[in-house]
């Protein structure tokens, strides 16, 4: 079984096929046919995963978080020089929660884990109290504080929730995973309690949604800097970071996805016009909304410089650039979205994002200066390894 | 053994966000008349009296009735299998919906898992609200296509409203599409568990009717029905030697002594003796086991064993009645 990045697509062999009994017959949603009419291996959506599921004995996405997987993941961030990493959306149970205290603790662990709460799997109050448990263990390696809230799907997989005129293929609207009318009671009662949130919005009417929501939470209880911050937030247009910024909302905007999805934004799901305002991080610089950049890793991979050369250049994989006129970075913007406003994103800033007496002495080592380089080449400069509160770490090699 | 194993009937209760569904789960946990596994996605609105309640761990409650609920809370697929792999099978697994999901995208686990029938998709509708939610611009899409493929609506807190409400509301939902059937609902009124008998939809495109087998052939049922009363102590003996292949046990019974009946249940090994108000002084006691279950006279002489000597009088100095044979209608149990 091969797992799609998105965790939301796999593809299974032959065998698993005939032993899950899928065939030429079966009718269900979700598994994808060939030309010849039998099943391609492509599986989506939950009955057909849970038929498979049942074939191997197992569901290989669970498993238990091991020390060992958690160790292993800070030696990647090594590799690609971050030396803070969030883990935004986790339910936290505890065994998560031991193995993030074990791994934290060591003086050798290499970065600072910042985990999210997600609020699908507590109610708000079971939320608050377990965050005030856990903030209570927090260490210089391990923030817990913060929460997730996911409004809708994804605009590839056509479940992001879109405005008119909707998806430029004419695919119906996507899926609310939050229901409208819901979201404002959440969005207030973490508000009320001053926990920070970050809430997924992929689509401009869930993002829509999601301000609306924190508009109607900052009238009933006005907060100052509670950085709330919209996550991807990939279709907003400039009205929509307006409000952002007067309602003191923060923005995570999915750079890679230029790259990464660029072109079948512009033939598939928002067409010409709409694909070049996408993760419109030139609009977050004028308008003067704090943003930040992301890999969403591992849906694209983990890579801070790729992620920030995907915002200087705006250059799809078909290389067909989108919107570098107006929402191009420039390189000092770039390194700025994925070290200072990303920790301002976190309200992590008074520690982290910068070289500065009193912060911790977190560095990237790389091996070449980014204002040196060819803006194109950002994304090919090699890093050394990392510095973590003052310890020294060479990446390590393959 | 048999070629095949059972199928278990799974029925699907969708709808959106105050629809009713967790009061029709409530209403059907509280008079499930046979063994429910029922899947919610929220433990805090389940309401369940505490003298109904056996067992709660945390992820599962478990009812003196025999029936369980599960939160989806830990993973819907884990928790479904962990439903498939018990070893006493259920009699029917009953799976809630999220408020904004659509519920045809879970029913469709139970047409291509083999161990699986799909019995009904049901889809509440909050009377209240439903026309103006079916024109909802955020959410009009979400609650329209709940109902697509849904074989009975619930239209539901009627009484929340005037008859010319309830019939615009019926009226907004049946003109979703043809034929669609509407009961209407509330609180009070919950229905039963319907018995769907889908034909209409197959898992297979080529529109083949599924080899379902039936529940009831691959089970043996065994009643025994006694005048009088147990011994408790003689009880707890003789229900520890029935044969392993009893599955379950289910009814109402007196102890010698007890003023009232008592609903005993069975599942496996473990039993419980509930005091329950009922007419039925008797012993009528129901079991479900595999097909290779022994000779009911045989089961029947390991419960004599455990009859109290009838007593003259009852403990109102009266005569004890004569047993009254209580006639039961195919696939009912005896016992609320």
């Amino acid at each position: 079984m091969v797992v799609h990045a998105s965790f939301h697509i796999s593809n299974v062999n032959t065998l698993v096929l005939k032993r899950a009994e899928l065939d030429r017959t079966t009718n269900i949603s979700g598994v994808v046919f060939g030309t010849d009419g039998e099943p391609s291996g492509e599986i989506q959506g939950i009955a057909a995963r849970f038929r498979v599921f049942r074939v191997l004995g197992s569901n290989p996405l669970s498993g238990n978080l091991t020390l060992e997987d958690v160790n292993r993941y800070a030696s990647s961030a090594c590799v690609q020089g971050v030396t803070t990493i969030t883990d935004l959306h986790n339910d936290l149970a505890d065994q998560t929660v031991e193995v993030y205290r074990a791994a934290s603790r060591r003086d050798a662990f290499s970065v600072r884990l910042v985990p999210a709460l997600a609020s699908v799997s507590h109610t708000p109050e079971q939320a608050v109290a377990k965050l005030a448990v856990l903030k209570a263990t927090n260490n210089d390696k391990l923030h817990y504080g913060i929460v997730k809230l996911v409004v809708d799907g994804s605009i590839q997989g056509f479940t992001a929730r879109l405005r008119w005129p909707g998806y430029y293929n004419g695919a119906p609207n996507g899926l609310w995973y939050i229901a409208p009318e819901e979201l404002p009671v959440i969005v207030e009662a973490y508000h009320r309690a001053g926990i920070q949130l970050h809430i997924h919005t992929n689509g401009d009417e869930a993002t829509e949604v999601a301000i609306d929501a924190v508009e109607a939470a900052q009238i009933a209880a006005p907060r100052p800097d509670h950085r709330h911050t919209l996550q991807h937030c990939q279709m907003a247009d400039a009205a929509q970071f307006r409000r952002m910024k007067s309602l003191g909302l923060c923005v995570n905007l999915f750079a890679n996805h230029v790259y990464y999805w660029g072109d079948s934004h512009y033939d598939l799901t928002m067409g010409p016009e709409r694909a070049h305002r996408l993760d419109a991080t030139g609009t977050a610089q004028r308008i003067g909304v704090p943003y930040a950049i992301h890999s969403d890793a591992p849906v694209t991979p983990l890579s801070p410089l790729f992620t920030a050369w995907c915002a200087v250049n705006r250059i799809s994989s078909g290389g067909r650039e989108l919107g570098k006129a107006t929402e191009a970075l420039t390189v000092q913007q770039a390194l700025a979205a994925i070290t200072i406003s990303a920790a301002y994103t976190l309200k992590m800033d008074h520690l982290v994002g910068s070289i500065e007496t009193g912060k911790y002495a977190d560095f990237a080592v790389l091996e070449e200066d980014p204002f040196d380089v060819a803006p194109e080449a950002i994304k090919d400069i090699a890093v050394w390894g990392t510095v973590v509160g003052g310890r020294v770490r060479e990446a390590p090699r393959a | 053994m048999t070629d095949k194993p059972p199928t278990i009937p799974v029925t699907v209760v969708g709808g959106f966000l105050g629809a009713g569904k967790t009061t029709y789960l409530n209403h059907l946990l509280r008079t499930g008349r046979s063994r429910f596994a029922v899947l919610v996605n929220d433990f805090g609105a389940v309401n369940i009296d505490a003298g109904l309640i056996a067992r709660h761990d945390g992820a599962t409650m478990t009812l003196t009735n025999g029936c369980v609920c599960c939160s989806i809370g830990g993973g819907f697929l884990e928790t479904l299998g962990r439903i498939l792999d018990e070893k006493i099978p259920f009699d029917h697994i009953i799976i809630e919906a999220s408020g904004v999901g659509d519920p045809w995208r879970i029913a469709e686990i139970a047409l291509v898992e083999p161990s699986l029938h799909l019995n009904a998709v049901i889809v509440l509708a909050d009377a209240t609200r439903i026309a103006a939610l079916l024109a909802d611009p955020h959410v009009g899409d979400t609650v329209r296509n709940q109902f697509e493929r849904c074989d009975l609506v619930l239209l539901n807190k009627t009484d929340l409203v005037d008859a010319h409400a309830t019939r615009a509301a019926s009226a907004a939902v049946a003109a979703l599409r043809e034929g669609m059937k509407i009961v209407e609902t509330s609180e009070q009124t919950m229905p039963d568990l319907p018995q769907a008998n889908r034909k209409t939809t197959s898992p297979f495109r080529a529109d083949a009717v599924p080899d379902v087998a039936d529940h009831e052939q691959q089970f043996k049922r065994w009643q025994y029905q006694r005048g009088g009363s147990f011994d408790r102590v003689r009880l707890e003996t003789a229900l520890r030697a029935l044969p392993p292949q009893l599955l379950r046990l289910k009814g109402a019974c007196t102890l010698a002594g007890d003023t009232g009946p008592s609903l005993l249940q069975m599942v496996g090994r473990d039993w419980s003796l509930t005091p329950v108000e009922a007419p039925e002084r008797d012993i009528l006691l129901v079991g479900v086991g595999t097909d290779d279950l022994p000779d009911p006279a045989e089961l029947d002489r390991i419960l004599d064993r455990a009859l109290a000597a009838p007593p003259a009088f009852d403990h109102h100095g009266g005569l004890q009645p004569p047993a009254i044979s209580i006639p039961l209608r195919e696939g009912q149990i005896p016992c609320r």
